[in-house]
């Protein structure tokens, strides 16, 4: 009877922490795929710019196109049933998203999804910190930086506490001399 | 007598949480790794306008090595025609692609749960668009 009742709590204890490994995983997953559509939101956004301004030797960023091409990708690869929950078992159902353009005539713009939240100067080369990560880059040429916030990871085990899954890329042409 | 048997019984159903340890692990990396891999060669992709022919018999070789599968076992459904860059958004100038793998072990001592092989096994894919950096000659 001891062995018996030890079994069952040595098997409770090993499918706790078999629960909590294969949680572990799935967060280190998402977080690594939210990196990479992260960078490639941000290259999406960097191929449109006003070819007036690029002819005069300033890239200014086509926020409309560029905008479009960031929701269009993000929605694919993360949203395709378009009901603004990431494809994922083990996420929340949060999904935002943010995009800074920063121009080559000294213009930061930044979209809250769609919808612009803030327009202000800056000068180059200029050291941007993104509130929602910390994530700092050094801003010397015409950059645009994606912050996709999928909300808090859904830990399985309640005595866990649910970490964000947010992650930040940037994405940047140097010119050559 | 009937202690030992209820020990040995026990050995068998703790073990097989220690085996199912091991294979999530080898799962896990197997996946980050496939992922990585298919997320560098989206980034060829994009250069070339398309998965062209040698980009995914590059990519097909890597996976392969590293999953220790068969070439032919790889599945991948991509955009053959070559899409280009253009001053506007074009949905239709997006690439598209589907990478699939096999992953023949989810669970460790599977009979003994009564998971039979066929359902312990699975395609694991990965799915996406990328816009195309190719510019028109």
């Amino acid at each position: 009877m001891k062995v018996l009742i030890m079994t069952c709590a040595i098997s409770l204890l090993f499918s706790i922490f078999t629960l909590f490994q294969y949680d572990c995983n799935q967060l280190q997953l998402w977080e690594e795929r939210i990196k990479w559509e992260a960078d490639n939101a941000a290259d999406a956004a960097a191929l449109y710019y006003e070819l007036e301004e690029f002819s005069e030797g300033t890239k200014v960023f086509d926020k409309s196109e560029g905008n479009e091409a960031v929701a269009y990708v993000l929605k694919d690869n993360l949203d395709p049933d378009g009901d603004g929950a990431i494809r994922n078992e083990v996420l929340g159902d949060k999904f935002e998203y943010y995009v800074y353009y920063f121009d080559g005539n000294g213009t930061m713009t930044a979209y809250k999804g769609t919808t612009k939240i803030c327009e202000s100067a800056f000068e180059f080369p200029y050291s941007f910190t993104e509130d929602l990560t910390g994530y700092t880059q050094t801003i010397a040429e015409a950059t645009v930086i994606v912050t996709i916030d999928a909300g808090a990871f859904n830990y399985r085990l309640s005595f866990i506490d649910d970490p964000d899954c947010i992650r930040t890329s940037g994405f940047d042409y140097h010119s050559y001399n | 007598m009937s202690k030992y048997l209820v020990l040995a019984a026990s050995v068998v159903i703790l073990l097989s949480f220690v085996m199912q340890y091991g294979i999530e692990q080898r799962n896990h990396y197997n996946l980050v790794s496939f992922e990585t891999t298919v997320n560098s060669t989206r980034e060829e992709a994009k250069q070339a306008g398309a998965f062209t022919t040698d980009i995914i018999a590059r990519m097909k070789e890597k996976i392969a090595e590293q999953f220790d599968v068969d070439e032919s076992e790889i599945i991948v459904n991509v955009s053959a025609a070559k899409k280009y860059r253009t001053n506007e958004f074009d949905e239709r100038e997006v690439i598209e692609y589907e990478v699939g793998i096999p992953l023949d072990k989810l669970i460790a001592s599977n009979k003994l749960w009564g998971v039979s092989d066929e359902d312990n096994k699975t395609i694991h894919y990965v799915r996406g668009v990328v816009p195309s950096e190719a510019l028109e000659e």
